[in-house]
């Protein structure tokens, strides 16, 4: 990593990390290793959406010739969104594409994640599957991405009592969490297409 | 290969007895030079057919051993002018060293490093003022300002209209604005032939 890269994450570090003000946001980052190339962020999900309260981690990469080029975000902690891989946790936002500038820290990043968790954006998607489901059943998307966040980011809230039945039905038959959520979501919450997609 | 005739007119015109020594010397130049240019200035030598002083082994030893290092990635024409105009394009844009308390910014949005007494700096047309190594760089791949994303370019060209129309067409840094200005040629009217 180039000496500017390396002296500018500090800084944005430092800002991060002693600001009470961003603290305040729920935006947090923290560092795995000494060389700032590996990082991890942590977002509140907004309030007033189906995300609220939950706690996201994400997975920042640093490239060399930062900040010339864009961080590498992505999404750790599984999440519905119609702009966010439910599978992979890629994000399609464009300040981390074509419209990245040198003036966007760490700190803008995240705040930007945080207000596309607030503002989805079906029309430009990034998960087919969970846009389609955002433009023709709206309710159906709401209830399942508040269940997403509360059983995988543990938004607090009462869970949807019909739709959590239906995934303690598939984790009984053996099935893993998050798959039987991902299965259960793309199927329209219809459990024998689920299950058929799952054991197929 | 600009230094190959002249040594071989050398070599050919001067006795024997005095052609030795700068031969020698000669040689330790010309390898010193083959060594130090870059790898398309190689490939272009070693493609070349053979000069008549091809037994001297001495001349040859570099450039074999520089073969092995792979070319740098070719840049297309159409990249190389485009850099080639961006970097005509940098120049027109105002440069100054930092005075502390004057105006423009106080930190290098780029490098997040604060502004000191006598660093030099470029202003880009929206008033934005960073370190000219950091914005330079960031010029280079993208011609906006990294802070209101305002395009350079098209307030470049704005803000030369007023001064200089006819510098224009030299200014524009997209092909499409690089069209013909001379008008196509009138058919002179038939009654001209007579």
């Amino acid at each position: 990593m180039s000496n500017i890269a390396f002296q500018r994450l500090q800084r944005e570090f430092k800002e991060v990390i002693t600001n009470a003000e961003i603290a305040q946001t729920g935006i947090r980052l923290d560092t795995s290793d000494d060389t700032l190339t590996k990082l991890k962020g942590e977002i509140k999900g907004p309030p007033d959406s189906p995300y609220e309260g939950g706690t996201f981690k994400l997975d920042i990469i640093i490239p060399d010739n930062y900040p010339f080029h864009p961080p590498k975000v992505s999404f750790e902690t599984k999440i519905w969104h119609p702009n966010i891989s439910s599978q992979t946790g890629t994000i399609c936002l464009d300040i981390l594409k074509d419209q990245w500038a040198a003036s966007l820290t760490l700190r803008t990043v995240l705040l930007s994640v945080q207000s596309l968790l607030a503002a989805p954006e079906p029309s430009d998607p990034q998960d087919a599957v969970v846009a389609k489901q955002c433009l023709t059943h709206p309710q159906m998307f709401t209830e399942t991405a508040r269940l997403w966040a509360q059983v995988c980011a543990d938004a607090p809230g009462e869970r949807n009592s019909q739709l959590y039945k239906k995934l303690t039905q598939l984790m009984d038959m053996g099935v893993g969490k998050e798959s039987a959520l991902s299965a259960l979501s793309c199927n329209s919450w219809d459990v024998s297409k689920a299950t058929e997609h799952l054991f197929s | 290969m600009g230094n190959c005739l002249p040594f071989l007119y050398r070599c050919g015109a001067g006795d024997e007895e005095d052609d030795t020594a700068p031969l020698q010397h000669r040689r330790s130049t010309s390898s010193f030079a083959s060594s130090a240019s870059t790898s398309h200035e190689t490939t272009s030598v070693a493609n070349s057919a053979p000069p008549p002083y091809s037994h001297d082994q001495n001349v040859y030893y570099p450039m074999q051993r520089e073969q092995g290092i792979p070319a740098t990635p070719a840049v297309s024409e159409e990249e190389q002018l485009r850099l080639a105009r961006r970097l005509g394009l940098l120049q027109e844009l105002p440069t100054d060293t930092f005075v502390e308390g004057g105006k423009g910014d106080v930190e290098c949005a780029i490098c997040m490093v604060d502004l000191k007494d006598g660093d030099p700096i470029r202003f880009l047309p929206c008033l934005h003022s960073y370190h000219v190594d950091c914005v330079d760089d960031w010029l280079m791949r993208s011609f906006t300002c990294p802070s209101c994303m305002e395009p350079v370019d098209s307030a470049l060209l704005s803000s030369y209209t007023t001064h200089n129309v006819n510098d224009l067409a030299g200014l524009s840094s997209s092909p499409a604005c690089a069209g013909p200005t001379v008008p196509p040629p009138q058919p002179r009217p038939p009654s001209t032939f007579q």
